[in-house]
């Protein structure tokens, strides 16, 4: 899963992005609202976590053009305002939800997890697919009430695909969610993790579609 | 009260000086009209003076008359109308209507000779009368003769009377007249700032911003002046809650930080390094949103549509507690207006609305009642609800109820700060739904 975190305090972006890795995402970072609108633009992000009061551009402003060009990925407004004008207009310029600083790292990481289930129509923090299980708060995987153990990538690529699941995943598409702006992607690795995972859990849980990707799909 | 009244005053210097004018004019006009009237009488008693004379004549040295005037008036007993010719103080001849009475000729002036007087004096009986008399010297009488004719002063006065009477009811009609105009000068003059007045009212009532409307030229600096200072004083407070807001906001960022890396130190100074974090992070909330309101307070022209709040802030907050799939129903609504910044209405219902879904089951209810000059906003929940012996409790300042459950005690104690700014009140009790009902009583701006 990626996420943009558009912040212009730096440590507090350096603590957020720290976090955000340590939890399993693939973090990208602006500085100002015109590059975070940039990035919003053109990279396909799970989450974004928006500052309002940025150089620049204003975050309302930018998650206003982002919903007005189609971007529809949800968006967690991180903010210093607080005041229930603030919250008002930040959810009616699109936002999916809104936290105030200061903020516990739990309680943000509980609402970028929530906010990305949501939005991939899942309503329990807990996700399944046949005998495959994710906690989505834990990261805790287990096949058949067994725990397993993924690396980090391999967890990134499960998540996707269990968020997304009966649907065809391009490569691409697995790439551009699994890495951040910065990593140097290669799409070989991707085979890899697909074989590693087809091992660790269940030969026939990824489906291989020649030419178009990969899909997940409960098991008959 | 009336002392300190423009109009009374204005009336009252008017109407004063009105009747001292009219007063001093009606005396001048009745002297002066005297004046002519005596005038024309003296002037045909000195007619009379010249008949008198024609008829004077002097026989072997003597004084003698060869006829009388004519005039019936002279022959009327003590009809007023007297003739007497003195040679030396001593009456040579009278008129008959004299009778056997003669003028009292010592105490009348006796004119030189050439000279004609004329004055008022006393006849047989007493009636006063006016005399006019003349000295001539006769050729062939050694000794000068005073001719004095009268007539009665009934006569001017009888004149003096009917114009008296005439000029007391113009003057009077005149003086009326005057002083309604005086009055209805008073009451238009003075209605721009009548006018002014109930506009000033408006924007205390939160009915308009500024001044509007046209006013005389002698009015209008006034308005303009008025509108300016309107302006500046939103100006000044627009700018102190933008600094208070900045250094709220900008306190914020560094707190998250240093709570985040707080987080990192695993022994006892995370847990207080975070109590003092949380300390200061309620006490800017509490001051940011004292000092927001306080500007807003009593700051002219600002209305609040409640029901768009509420329904705004339901669109907020569904999308909030979307996980526990909160549903917040409206309830009778009654389109209150409430004079006072936006903002903090928001504030309020906001806080008392986020703490109902926090605390509900599965709905919370939010309705509006009209109660005199107030009006009522009720937000319940079907929660687990509050014992009597803590909804005081939970309504004291920035104490919680429960420690999970973070903010929800500053919450309210916001929404008491500002209802009380508001000159309004908050009151808790419990709802039919099972839970809490928080009843919010704000003052209605006025004529809604």
């Amino acid at each position: 899963m990626r996420v943009l975190v558009v912040e212009d305090e730096p440590d507090l972006q350096n603590q957020v992005k720290r976090v955000l890795i340590d939890a399993g995402y693939s973090v990208d970072v602006a500085s100002d609202g015109e590059e975070g609108e940039f990035l919003g633009d053109t990279e396909p992000y799970d989450v974004v976590v928006l500052d309002l009061g940025l150089p620049k551009v204003d975050g309302i402003t930018v998650l206003k053009h982002w919903r007005k060009n189609g971007r529809d990925m949800p968006v967690l407004i991180l903010t210093a305002r607080e005041s229930w004008n603030e919250k008002v207009s930040g959810f009616d310029a699109g936002a999916d939800d809104y936290l105030t600083k200061p903020f516990h790292m739990e309680e943000l990481l509980a609402r970028v997890r929530a906010i990305i289930r949501r939005s991939a129509g899942h309503a329990s923090p807990l996700l399944e697919c046949g005998p495959v299980s994710l906690d989505t708060t834990t990261g805790k995987v287990t096949i058949n009430g067994e725990g397993i153990t993924l690396t980090a990538h391999e967890l990134k690529v499960l998540s996707y695909f269990m968020h997304h699941q009966g649907r065809v995943v391009s490569q691409t598409e697995l790439i551009e969610h699994i890495y951040d702006q910065d990593f140097d992607r290669d799409s070989n690795t991707i085979e890899v993790f697909i074989a590693r995972l087809r091992k660790k859990l269940l030969p026939d849980l990824i489906k291989t579609h020649r030419g178009r990707g990969y899909s997940m799909s409960p098991i008959e | 009260m009336f002392t300190r009244s423009v109009s009374f005053r204005l009336v009252l210097f008017s109407v004063a000086w009105l009747a001292i004018a009219l007063v001093a004019g009606g005396i001048a006009l009745s002297q002066i009209f005297r004046a002519h009237v005596e005038n024309t009488f003296d002037n045909s008693l000195y007619s009379h003076i010249e008949e008198l004379l024609a008829f004077s004549i002097v026989t072997d040295g003597n004084f003698a008359m060869r006829g009388h005037p004519s005039d019936p008036d002279y022959v009327r007993p003590l009809s007023g109308w007297y003739w007497e010719i003195a040679i030396n103080a001593k009456a040579a001849s009278r008129s008959r209507s004299l009778w056997d009475q003669e003028l009292d000729l010592k105490n009348m002036p006796r004119p030189n000779l050439g000279e004609l007087v004329s004055f008022s004096a006393s006849g047989p009986r007493g009636e006063p009368i006016r005399i006019s008399a003349e000295t001539f010297t006769l050729p062939g009488l050694e000794d000068e003769i005073t001719i004095y004719a009268s007539g009665p002063a009934s006569e001017i006065e009888k004149t003096m009377e009917e114009f008296n009477e005439t000029l007391t009811l113009s003057l009077l009609a005149l003086g009326l007249g005057m002083a309604a105009a005086v009055l209805l000068q008073v009451v238009l003059g003075l209605r721009p700032l009548k006018l002014m007045q109930s506009r000033l009212h408006d924007i205390h009532a939160g009915r308009a911003e500024r001044m509007v409307g046209d006013y005389p030229s002698e009015v209008e600096p006034l308005v303009k002046d008025l509108n300016i200072l309107l302006e500046n004083n939103a100006a000044v407070i627009a700018r102190a809650r933008t600094h208070a807001g900045n250094l709220a906001h900008a306190l914020k960022t560094p707190l998250a930080i240093l709570q985040n890396e707080a987080a990192n130190m695993r022994d006892d100074r995370c847990k207080m390094v975070n109590e003092q974090i949380a300390a200061m992070n309620e006490l800017i909330t509490r001051h940011l949103s004292r000092a927001r309101a306080a500007g807003g307070v009593g700051v002219p022209g600002l209305v609040s549509d409640i029901d768009d709040i509420i329904m705004s802030l339901k669109r907020t907050l569904e999308r909030i507690y979307i996980d526990r799939k909160i549903t917040i129903s409206i309830g009778n609504m009654e389109n209150l207006k409430v004079a006072g910044e936006r903002q903090d209405m928001e504030e309020m219902l906001g806080n008392l609305m986020d703490n109902a879904c926090k605390w509900a089951n599965k709905s919370v209810k939010v309705s509006t009642v009209l109660s005199g000059v107030y009006g009522l906003i009720i937000i319940e929940d079907d929660g687990p609800g509050v014992p009597d012996d803590k909804l005081a409790e939970i309504l004291h300042r920035g104490k919680r109820l429960d420690e999970a459950t973070p903010g929800s005690g500053l919450g309210l104690s916001i929404v008491t700060d500002l209802a009380e700014l508001y000159n309004g009140a908050l009151e808790l009790g419990h709802s039919d739904l099972g839970g809490m009902k928080a009843t919010l009583k704000l003052p209605l701006i006025e004529g809604k």
